[in-house]
């Protein structure tokens, strides 16, 4: 390892989606970030020591999923629902050990906005929403956890083919106040959120 | 006569409910999980001709399409499903898995196959849900299967709700309180209300019509909004 990688920062982008993980891995590299891929079904090996994980959710599910009264496999679902929020809580196992031995401590979600329960006004595609939303669930649980352990997190709605004011890699490596003295917005640390790209606050 | 059909309807909160739609003059279909556990039977007895156990495991599609058949040879319609079967989260892998497929996608399950025999009924779909699935709240600490399948299913219902709402149908979302259940295999000793408690005020909430039924959104036993 040379002088100057000893100095960068290091994040793991964990799985799944690859296009996402190519463009977030392009902007912390663009960052001076050292990025290490890694993904359920590879080898690649976890380094010691991270700075940031980043998790990417993959929702995706083949079968059928139109709106209640059309056809469902329903054990398909549940296999698929579980397997998806079972995999992003691996992930985050499997970087907790490195993450306790970096100086970042920081978990990040990348996740979307159709994991909004109250925000939902569409009427199919169960599996992706169930399984978002279920991450939401798992993430809070994690953050709850964590948080007082000298852990940060974040959680980001990805909507890049929209266009958005920040990036997930800006989200991910902003830092926010832990004084719940300052105004709401600046003290986030405290608490844990859903931002999308136009840094509003979706709801859960 | 109006009809219900409940699932989880063996003990607990469940059997509370059939009490109390057979105290509101429905015929009650109740979900029977544990046809050795005697409850039911016994208040069978003293309503012999308006409750009627089905054999049904709502983790299990033959079980629900096989109760969906037995329900239709005994009536035309059905007015109201409520959906309160669930388990206690199981751990591991495969505990996710068995969790999500009885309290989230057990509720999809059962409304998706029963609903061509709600058609002409009154058309409204309960589902017993829980604190532990409201994000905005959450208050539990590390990875859990019980508050996930509980979101899961928030979501799920919320998905029913959309299409669902614009065809005449209503909706009640319920979070019981903590109540001295049997979701752990034996009743607890812990909990602040009994079976009987929240399940009056329950059915009152299932029963009766709102101004707003255009908005979905889980209300406790005190009639009181809890956030997803």
């Amino acid at each position: 390892m040379t002088c100057r990688e000893k100095m960068m920062k290091t994040v793991v982008i964990y799985r799944t989606a690859l296009l996402v993980q190519d463009s977030l891995a392009d902007w912390f590299e663009s960052h001076d970030w050292n990025v290490i891929k890694l993904s359920a079904v590879e080898e690649t090996q976890m380094p010691e020591a991270v700075d940031m994980a980043v998790i990417a959710v993959d929702p995706s599910y083949e079968g059928a999923d139109g709106p209640v009264g059309s056809a469902h496999d329903y054990d398909a679902m549940s296999r698929r629902i579980s397997e998806g929020i079972r995999e992003a809580c691996v992930a985050v196992e499997r970087c907790l050990p490195a993450l306790e031995k970096g100086e970042g401590k920081r978990i990040a979600i990348l996740s979307d906005r159709a994991g909004s329960i109250r925000g939902c006004t569409e009427r199919d595609r169960f599996v992706p929403r169930m399984i978002l939303a279920g991450i939401h669930m798992e993430a809070v649980l994690l953050y709850n956890q964590l948080h007082k352990k000298g852990y940060t997190m974040r959680l980001f709605a990805d909507n890049a083919m929209e266009g958005q004011m920040i990036s997930a890699g800006e989200y991910f490596t902003m830092d926010f106040s832990f004084d719940p003295e300052d105004a709401y917005i600046h003290s986030e640390e405290n608490r844990f959120l859903l931002r999308d790209g136009s840094f509003t606050e979706l709801p859960w | 006569m109006k009809t219900v059909f409940i699932t989880g309807a063996d003990r607990g909160i469940g059997f509370a409910l059939v009490q109390e739609f057979l105290n509101h003059g429905f015929r009650v279909f109740g979900g029977q999980f544990m046809p050795e556990w005697p409850q039911l039977a016994q208040l069978q007895e003293k309503y012999p001709d308006r409750l009627h156990p089905v054999l049904l495991d709502v983790g299990s599609t033959k079980s629900v399409e096989a109760a969906v058949r037995h329900v239709a040879m005994d009536c035309e319609t059905l007015d109201i499903l409520v959906n309160c079967a669930g388990i206690g989260g199981r751990a591991g892998n495969d505990g996710l898995a068995e969790t999500i497929n009885v309290n989230a996608i057990g509720a999809l399950r059962m409304t998706e196959l029963f609903l061509p025999l709600m058609e002409g009924g009154m058309k409204r779909l309960c589902y017993v849900s829980s604190e532990a699935g409201s994000i905005g709240v959450a208050h539990r600490e590390g990875f859990s299967a019980y508050p996930t399948s509980k979101t899961a299913l928030n979501m799920g219902v919320k998905l029913m709700f959309n299409e669902l709402r614009p065809k005449g149908y209503t909706f009640r979302l319920y979070h019981p309180g903590w109540v001295r259940s049997y979701m752990q295999g034996k009743k607890s000793t812990m909990g602040k209300y009994e079976p009987e408690e929240t399940a009056a005020a329950a059915c009152e909430q299932f029963i009766s019509d709102r101004e707003w039924e255009d908005v979905l959104v889980m209300t406790d036993l005190k009639g009181e909004a809890w956030p997803f």
